[in-house]
């Protein structure tokens, strides 16, 4: 009996062994570890996100640009809904049958206990008709976002779009974007993400085991209220704006309008453009196939910081601010011209025959053989010995009007350029080279090339008498005036130089020997210069560059239009019409019809077929030209490859740089 | 015989088994009363709520304990084989009319009442058990009262594995322990806890490392009693015995065992992890347990 009463103990201690088992563990679960206390704030805590609307953009004159539109998600939690009235809910929503079963098949792969889109960006229409019948659908749900509208269906290039955020958004943005955020892809929607976003609002719910929400956490504690983006302030004039889109339709090119007194941009156009209302709600993936990514003539390039052409004659005046400053011409100077230029072997053409020609009539007559001189007396001021010292140095000059560089606008994207510093020429000329080997660019051919922003840039310089304040297209984020876009970057050209210049452009315009006689504009006195721009891509470029009025200018432009022949015929006229909207509020007179008749004009350029492989060509184009000039075969040969390059000068700066054109720079 | 009667009443009841039973259920009742605690409507006595409910079994489990013990216990030493007999008719009652429900055909359903008449088997086993310890005091050393005894316990096990609920059928096997208690020989519960450890083992380590284990202590405890012929005839009995076991879980673990019960075992060997499915509830059992950290959650 005593030895079995002992047994009595062995059981009675077995048992407290298993519990103190089993009390470690849960020691081990409740307090040691925090493993679950985490899993358990997870499972009870439902972020639900509130999203901001997106900042509104406003143009100079207070007119908003960019607004927001509401739309609705509907959002399905797969395991609450019972079966309902699948017609009626495909009639609300406008799509198919099949179409409601497929999305609920894919919510339902996604999460059958979370909420999921069913729907995405449903229109105002369909949700007031949904919302009298959404009782009948348990476990839907919907929720409201905005979306982007813009008013005047004009800007897609300037405004960029917005669009759900990717995989590689996300991990880019280290937890900042989540699935289902939407991001600016381009443009100002890009650059200005930041401030347009907002902050979304976070509503802490907690959830019970049903999945049936249980009010707030915290009594709302830990919330955060959606906080709406900012409002941006742009330098735009949307009538402008407008009206530049509508003078280009049909036409490929791009115009930028700067106000050089503040660097301000007043219109931002890239041609063919596209209604940036396209890229907005359901449909935008389509559309974006359709019009951008279908369109032969590449909206997707945002040409004004994107597209790079010779700069051609419009080049001109810089080289003679250059000059004039360096001392190598003064007012008075004269050369004769010929017809043409005479550099070493080979001629470079002008389409006048003026004889003895002034500076002031040079720039008004686009005389090739003035600039090549100036540019001769430029590079070989110091002594032909040192020509490849003097021309880096007038590079380097050239370039502080913002050739050859980036000017660092407010836009993704932008491209600074060609404009070769000497050792480019080094490699291939070896170390003896003048200024025959890069003749060209006096007047604005050959290997530079310019983005119409630069361009217009260079014309801010010159309507400031000196300066340019690096242009930018917004002014003022909410209402804070941006402070960075103050400072003169002065371009070592002192005023007095300006006179001159300004003189042949002014003549240019407003004289009957000048080359846009054609554009003046009544009791204004516009300065300019033509440019009718060869490229190997066919017919030459049409040009214009300027300001107006010529005292306190308010406005400067560059305008070009791809393949369009001469600068006068339709770059000068577009660039007017602009300017005269510009300062008068509209365009006056007879003037008014020509406005319509432009915008009717259709210069698309014809397509070449693309299967056609490119042929590279990797020699500067000054060395080939003076081959060109000397062997009537390589001439020919040269024709052929020229007509076989591809549509695209500015696309593929690559071969802009190595293409080269079948006859020396020539220029009416 | 009136103060007889009362004595036995109070002095022959274990206060101890009542005192951890009401404890019990106090906690249980604070716990499902703390967890859906709601202070617009506190109040203990809300039959339709969970813990209002949980009160009602206490109370009434309170009245039907009083009530029992105001029986003369001779009652159910003569009754026991009676009450046996009838849970034993249940079970196999069961198997004919009961209702399967996820898998078990474990409930009679009258009405809508569901009687589950394993858990009768359980109080009519120990009533039946205890008459048979109490009757001539055996010593369960020789087979006839082992055999007897393991009838009495094994039968409804077998029945109740029939339906088949291996969790209720588990429950007997607790009956080891009075046994012992009484003078079942130890090495009964040695043996099934060896079979126990020797199970999880065969997961975690592989099987010809337990082998060589087993043969290496068998090896040493047979050099220490090499002069002892029985010792050594045992020892390798045994050892036989064990690898033969650890091949057999093998297989039975394979062929016998349903895909959840393998799955419950390997979810908690930590074999695998599932906490979307087979692991769900477990996980959230835990995560429910670790969101209290040291002070707790409801009320």
């Amino acid at each position: 009996m005593d030895q079995l009463f002992n047994r009595k103990y062995i059981v009675q201690g077995l048992f407290i062994v298993i519990a103190l088992i089993l009390l470690g563990k849960l020691f081990y679960i409740q307090i040691a570890s925090d493993k679950y206390f985490l899993s358990a704030e997870s499972n009870v805590l439902r972020k639900i996100y509130k999203y901001p609307a997106r900042g509104a953009i406003l143009d100079r004159n207070g007119k908003v640009i960019v607004q927001n539109e509401p739309v609705y998600d509907l959002m399905v939690t797969p395991n609450e809904v019972k079966a309902f009235d699948t017609l009626g809910l495909a009639q609300a929503l406008e799509i198919s049958i099949q179409d409601v079963r497929k999305n609920l098949r894919k919510a339902r792969g996604k999460s059958t206990y979370q909420s999921t889109p069913f729907l995405k960006q449903i229109s105002v229409q369909s949700y007031a008709r949904l919302q009298e019948i959404l009782y009948r659908f348990p476990g839907f749900r919907t929720q409201d976002r905005t979306i982007r509208h813009y008013p005047d269906s004009v800007g897609g290039a300037l405004f960029g779009y917005v669009k759900e955020v990717d995989s590689a958004d996300i991990a880019k943005s280290e937890g900042f974007y989540r699935p289902g955020d939407y991001k600016g892809k381009s443009g100002l929607e890009y650059s200005y993400e930041q401030t347009l976003r907002g902050e979304k609002g976070v509503i802490n719910t907690v959830y019970d085991a049903h999945n049936t929400p249980q009010g707030s956490y915290a009594d709302g504690k830990y919330d955060v209220n959606a906080v709406s983006g900012e409002r941006l302030i742009s330098g735009i004039d949307m009538r402008i704006q407008k009206l530049g889109e509508e003078l280009m339709r049909n036409k490929v090119g791009a115009i930028v309008a700067i106000e050089p007194a503040t660097g301000e941009i007043l219109s931002f156009i890239s041609s063919p453009g596209y209604d940036p209302n396209l890229l907005v709600g359901r449909d935008q993936g389509n559309n974006y196939m359709k019009f951008i990514v279908g369109n032969p003539y590449r909206p997707s390039l945002v040409r004004p910081i994107m597209g790079y052409y010779p700069p051609g004659s419009s080049f001109k005046p810089v080289d003679a601010l250059v000059g004039l400053q360096e001392g190598v011409i003064d007012p008075n100077t004269t050369f004769f011209c010929p017809h043409y230029y005479q550099a070493g072997n080979r001629k470079i053409k002008c389409e006048h025959f003026d004889g003895s020609i002034s500076l002031r009539r040079g720039i008004a007559r686009s005389c090739n053989t003035y600039f090549c001189y100036v540019f001769q007396k430029l590079i070989t001021k110091n002594g032909m010995k040192n020509q490849r010292k003097t021309y880096q140095d007038w590079r380097d000059k050239i370039a502080k009007f913002g050739f050859g560089e980036k000017l660092d606008i407010d836009m993704p994207y932008e491209r600074k350029g060609y404009f070769y510093a000497a050792d480019h020429y080094d490699k291939i000329y070896g170390k003896r080279w003048g200024y025959t080997n890069v003749i060209s660019q006096a007047i604005g051919q050959g290997e530079i090339t310019a983005t119409p922003l630069q361009m217009a840039n260079a014309m801010a310089v010159i309507a400031n008498r000196g300066y340019y304040i690096k242009p930018h297209l917004i002014r003022a984020m909410g209402d804070k005036i941006k402070k960075e876009y103050v400072d003169k970057n002065y371009v070592g050209v002192d005023a007095k130089h300006f006179e001159p210049v300004i003189d042949g452009m002014q003549d240019a315009v407003n004289t009957s020997w000048g080359t846009a006689i054609l554009s003046r504009i009544p009791d204004v006195v516009l300065c300019g210069k033509t440019g009718t721009v060869q490229n190997p891509h066919g017919k030459n470029h049409s040009v214009f560059i300027g300001f107006a009025p010529r005292d306190n200018p308010k406005i400067a432009i560059a305008v070009i239009v791809e393949n369009a022949g001469f600068g006068s015929t339709y770059a000068a006229p577009i660039a007017s019409y602009m300017i005269e909207k510009y300062l008068k509020g509209t365009v006056t007179g007879s003037r008014a019809a020509q406005v319509e008749w432009m915008k009717n004009q259709n210069l698309l350029p014809v397509l070449k077929d693309k299967t056609k492989p490119v042929k590279v060509i990797t020699k500067a184009d000054s060395l080939l030209i003076k081959k060109a000039d000397s062997t009537k075969k390589v001439k020919d040969s040269i024709q052929i490859r020229a007509a076989t390059i591809k549509q695209s000068v500015a696309i593929k700066p690559k071969q802009t740089k190595t293409v080269i054109t079948e006859k020396p720079a020539s220029e009416k | 015989m009136q103060h007889q009667q009362g004595n036995r009443f109070f002095f022959n009841v274990d206060w101890i088994t009542v005192l951890i039973y009401i404890a019990l259920c106090a906690i249980g009742f604070t716990n499902i009363y703390a967890s859906i605690y709601n202070p617009d409507k506190a109040g203990v006595f809300d039959f339709s709520s969970s813990y209002g409910k949980q009160l009602i079994y206490i109370i009434s489990g309170l009245i039907l304990g009083l009530s029992i013990l105001l029986f003369d216990g001779r009652l159910f030493n003569v009754f026991s084989p009676f009450i046996y007999g009838g849970t034993l008719v249940l079970l196999l009652a069961v198997l004919v009319v009961g209702n399967k429900v996820a898998g078990n055909q474990a409930w009679i359903a009258i009405g809508s009442f569901k009687l589950q008449p394993a858990e009768f088997a359980k109080f009519g086993t120990a009533l039946l058990l205890a008459r048979y310890v109490g009757s001539f005091n055996p010593k369960f050393r020789d087979f006839k009262s082992i055999a007897i005894a393991a009838l009495i316990v094994l039968a409804p096990l077998v029945l109740i594995m029939l339906q088949p609920d291996t969790g209720s059928a588990l429950v007997f096997l607790a009956f080891m322990f009075p046994l012992y208690r009484e003078g079942l020989s130890g090495y009964f519960l040695l043996i099934f806890l060896g079979m126990i450890v020797l199970f999880v083992a065969d997961f975690l380590v592989p099987t010809w490392i337990l082998i060589t284990i087993i043969t290496v202590i068998a090896g040493l405890f047979v050099y220490n009693n090499r002069r002892k012929q029985k010792i050594i005839i045992s020892t390798i009995l045994v050892t036989v015995f064990a690898i033969g076991y650890l091949f057999l879980i093998k297989v039975a673990y394979e062929k016998v065992l349903a895909p959840h019960q393998r799955s419950r075992i390997e979810l908690m060997l930590g074999l695998k992890t599932d906490n979307k499915g087979a692991g769900y509830n477990v996980i959230q059992s835990q995560i429910a347990i670790g969101s209290g950290q040291v002070t707790g959650r409801g009320f």
